[in-house]
């Protein structure tokens, strides 16, 4: 979805309206530094270009050696960006109904 | 960060059960652990498994109620984990969440039909998952008289009192507005009493 980092393909594990979480290599930054993101978001039937800079807020090391990095998005393409979270969410309200009626849940 | 979507009857009911998290990224991983742990779950409760080997492993050991777990694994598919879980639990009292970035009909028909209670997509914004999660919790301690009436029913006829099953699906096919779950097991019931002109009535033909 995002690739960053030196072209080595990175999976957002989280996200909302103005934050997204990546993991990292550990020591590879550090809290309150400023990062540029770069990369292309993939909607279902095109992928647009996504640049934006934002403030590394939280590190959280992990059981592999690596970093979770929260990264409070700052100066990006708002409208790219909301449409993004709007997918992700209208499909999982999609998910959610179809899923239902399956196992008569509704 | 995500615990305000959590109901405080849910937190109760979670707290002293134990979820196993099969997940080969560590990332999502650790966001589920941290969710976990802020709605009060003891760390000691909550196990991690990154291979399919692993998780059959611990899922056998310490029979969690909540399994979560993504569907592709490294050599099998998450659903595939969950009849583990049935061995020790009815249906009604597991948890089983699945995550994923697949979104394909087959996969989701397969996950409706393999005791998944819940198909949650990746990458996912947790205040959703935390309402996702609070909402499944809240249905498994508060089931409908139709869910009731359905699980009964199945029970009935696993023990091949079909009457008495034919009866709970009977009074399911009231509680709802399209019972197609009562109707299904009701002609299953139908056609285990030799009644196969009867069973057929419960599956009508689709117009158009």
């Amino acid at each position: 979805m995002l690739k960053i980092y030196d072209g080595e393909r990175i999976e957002a594990s989280e996200y909302d309206k103005h934050h997204v979480c990546f993991e990292v290599e550990s020591k590879s930054c550090a809290q309150g530094q400023l990062v540029q993101i770069e990369g292309l978001i993939k909607f279902t039937d095109d992928q647009v270009a996504f640049s934006g800079s934002g403030k590394i807020s939280r590190v959280q090391t992990q059981e592999n050696a690596k970093i979770k990095v929260t990264i409070e998005l700052r100066s990006h393409d708002k409208d790219i960006w909301n449409r993004f979270v709007d997918v992700l969410q209208n499909r999982q309200d999609h998910l959610d109904k179809l899923f239902a009626s399956m196992k008569d849940d509704e | 960060m995500n615990t305000a979507a959590m109901n405080s009857e849910a937190k109760l009911f979670i707290k002293p059960e134990k979820v196993v998290i099969v997940e080969p990224s560590v990332s999502f991983a650790q966001a589920l652990i941290v969710f976990l742990k802020d709605i009060g779950v003891a760390s000691e409760n909550i196990f991690h498994a990154r291979k399919y080997s692993d998780a059959i492993v611990l899922i056998r050991e310490k029979k969690p109620k909540i399994l979560i777990t993504e569907y592709n694994l490294d050599v099998a598919t998450g659903i595939s984990l969950i009849p583990l879980q049935l061995e020790y639990l009815d249906d009604g009292a597991k948890i089983a969440i699945l995550i994923t970035h697949d979104t394909t009909s087959s996969t989701i028909a397969e996950a409706a039909e393999e005791h998944v209670d819940a198909y949650i997509l990746k990458p996912f914004a947790m205040n959703d998952f935390a309402n996702r999660f609070n909402n499944l919790i809240l249905s498994k301690m508060k089931p409908s008289e139709y869910q009731l009436k359905i699980r009964s029913g199945k029970s009935l006829l696993k023990a091949k009192q079909l009457d008495s099953a034919a009866l709970e699906f009977q009074a399911a096919i009231g509680f709802a507005a399209k019972p197609a779950l009562a109707h299904y097991y009701m002609g299953q019931a139908r056609f285990l009493q030799n009644s196969h002109k009867e069973a057929l009535t419960q599956y009508p033909p689709v117009s158009g």
